[in-house]
């Protein structure tokens, strides 16, 4: 398999869809493209890998079959390696942790604008209007019940690592980034993540990458 | 840049939640949306599992007697819930107020044990501890009386088993020190005690804490007196705490710094030490319990 993606500290749907084959088990090649760069519209034009998506990535190719979109890539690797890799067993479990993974798929448009991913930086203070507050508390209101009522098992939203962490990875560097305020229960759940040791790759990986995307530094103080 | 505008969302986020999480738990049965609490409500379900069926049905019944408290907004409704239940009233400051230096007892972490010394009239949590065992057990008493009891030292046994509790460096137990949990800002060493680290310990401990224990385990975990108790919190902070927050040497000479980190390796190292603590609580509570109720 090869996963195409993006640049590491900056491309939240790349980092899920890393996390997912890493879950997944299976091998593969990754290849990260320098989106937004000089040659970017060039590039998203001439490549053929690219091409399937539009451009976009991230984009997983497997032999004869690609997929793009993150959330695409989580369910065709859930198929080909099993359901229970990616998904809580339990019946009220998984309920909550598809529907979670759909939320954060199709909203949170206001905390995506405003605070976007950016893994090497910190920049605590930057001021967020109320439709960002109300992503935040709905993220936190989400995180809080999955890990009350499924979370006992361990550190993350339903106690093993799934693909409800999977997809709130990005949210986790982000609130990292612009230090947002959060409760215990959710300070707990961010350091279990950050020191997840995959995420500790991609961290790493992000802060020794030289490319910088001057619209997602704006709020990162000079 | 200098035309940013700063605010500090922490505060607004975290109350904002907290408001939240107050509707969403009065319209859930699912349990443990007071995370916060999360600590005191496992040492309470450990408690319960390792109590007597007589004890029990004993805790059962006086349970019935709820509403009498008159605290609609605390809900005491289970022995988690009661063990709760005297930090929710601290927003009934005027009913309780009197209670609020019975969480904890600042032992000195630079200067001797003297559980004497700390425990002005009384007020502190190890002499609680006692009074309210001594309430629960008199069962002249009124059944809310003791059920207040039973709620004070469900949660005290889990206080004085928190180092940060029981010690102290002219710091209020910790809270004067300023400090990240890992990546996450806006916390002091004892919120981080309270909370993070309880969730952490307590949802990455393997088997479970909230299990039956057997007779080598109680007998290895259990024991001792209140007193007992916190000379080993204080000594946990005294050999552990105070050096990971600031260096090998505890600064009781110098000025202690205001702000210091507590990173993963950190996190790592408290792990076991919070697990046991919580397992001690539960399992010094079931005995207690027994003890006055069985």
């Amino acid at each position: 398999m090869k996963l195409i993606i993006g640049n590491k500290n900056y491309s939240s749907w790349s980092l899920r869809a890393w996390l997912a084959v890493k879950q997944s088990g299976l091998g593969f090649e990754e290849l990260t493209v320098p989106i937004l760069g000089e040659d970017w519209e060039q590039r998203k034009r001439d490549s053929e890998e690219l091409a399937p998506s539009s451009g976009k990535v991230p984009v997983l190719w497997d032999g004869d079959a690609v997929v793009w979109d993150s959330l695409a890539i989580i369910e065709y690797l859930a198929d080909k390696v099993g359901r229970d890799r990616f998904w809580p067993k339990d019946d009220a479990a998984r309920a909550m942790a598809r529907s979670m993974v759909a939320e954060m798929h199709s909203s949170y448009l206001p905390l995506r604008r405003a605070l976007p991913m950016n893994v090497r930086a910190t920049a605590h203070g930057v001021a967020i209007d109320a439709e960002v507050r109300d992503d935040i508390v709905r993220i936190l209101t989400l995180w809080a019940e999955a890990r009350a009522r499924f979370g006992r098992g361990g550190p993350f939203l339903f106690g093993t690592f799934s693909a409800a962490d999977v997809i709130y990875a990005p949210v986790v560097s982000r609130f990292r980034t612009y230090g947002i305020g959060v409760p215990g229960f959710a300070a707990s759940y961010m350091q279990a993540m950050w020191e997840h040791e995959w995420m500790r790759q991609w961290v790493a990986a992000a802060e020794s990458e030289q490319w910088v995307i001057e619209q997602y530094e704006t709020r990162v103080p000079s | 840049m200098g035309d940013r505008t700063i605010r500090d969302p922490s505060a607004f986020v975290i109350r904002r939640l907290v408001l939240v999480l107050a509707a969403l738990a009065a319209a859930m049965t699912a349990p443990a949306f007071a995370w916060g609490a999360y600590g005191h409500r496992t040492v309470a379900e450990i408690a319960l599992v390792n109590v007597t069926p007589a004890t029990r049905a004993r805790i059962t019944v006086l349970l019935k007697s709820e509403r009498a408290l008159g605290t609609p907004k605390c809900r005491v409704r289970t022995l988690p819930e009661a063990a709760v239940w005297p930090d929710c009233i601290k927003g009934e400051s005027w009913r309780w107020s009197y209670a609020s230096p019975w969480h904890y007892q600042d032992e000195p972490v630079c200067g001797a044990f003297d559980i004497k010394a700390d425990c002005a009239n009384g007020n502190c949590v190890s002499a609680q501890i006692e009074r309210n065992r001594r309430i629960l057990a008199d069962r002249t008493l009124p059944a809310a009386q003791r059920l207040e009891a039973l709620a004070f030292l469900s949660h005290f046994v889990g206080d004085i088993h928190q180092p940060l509790h029981s010690a102290d460096n002219h710091d209020q137990g910790g809270n004067a020190v300023k400090s990240p949990y890992g990546i996450a800002p806006g916390w002091n060493l004892h919120s981080i005690w309270d909370t993070a680290m309880a969730e952490r310990a307590i949802s990455a401990a393997l088997p479970p804490l909230v299990r039956r224990y057997d007779a080598a385990e109680r007998a290895d975990l259990g024991g001792g007196k209140p007193e007992d108790w916190l000379r080993e919190s204080w000594k946990i902070a005294q050999d552990f705490l105070y050096p990971q927050a600031f260096g090998s040497k505890i600064p009781c000479d110098t000025p202690e710094p205001k702000v210091t980190t507590w990173p993963e390796p950190v996190i790592q190292a408290s792990l076991p030490i919070v697990q046991k603590r919580i397992e001690q609580a539960g399992l010094r509570l079931a005995a207690m319990l027994d003890a006055t109720l069985g």
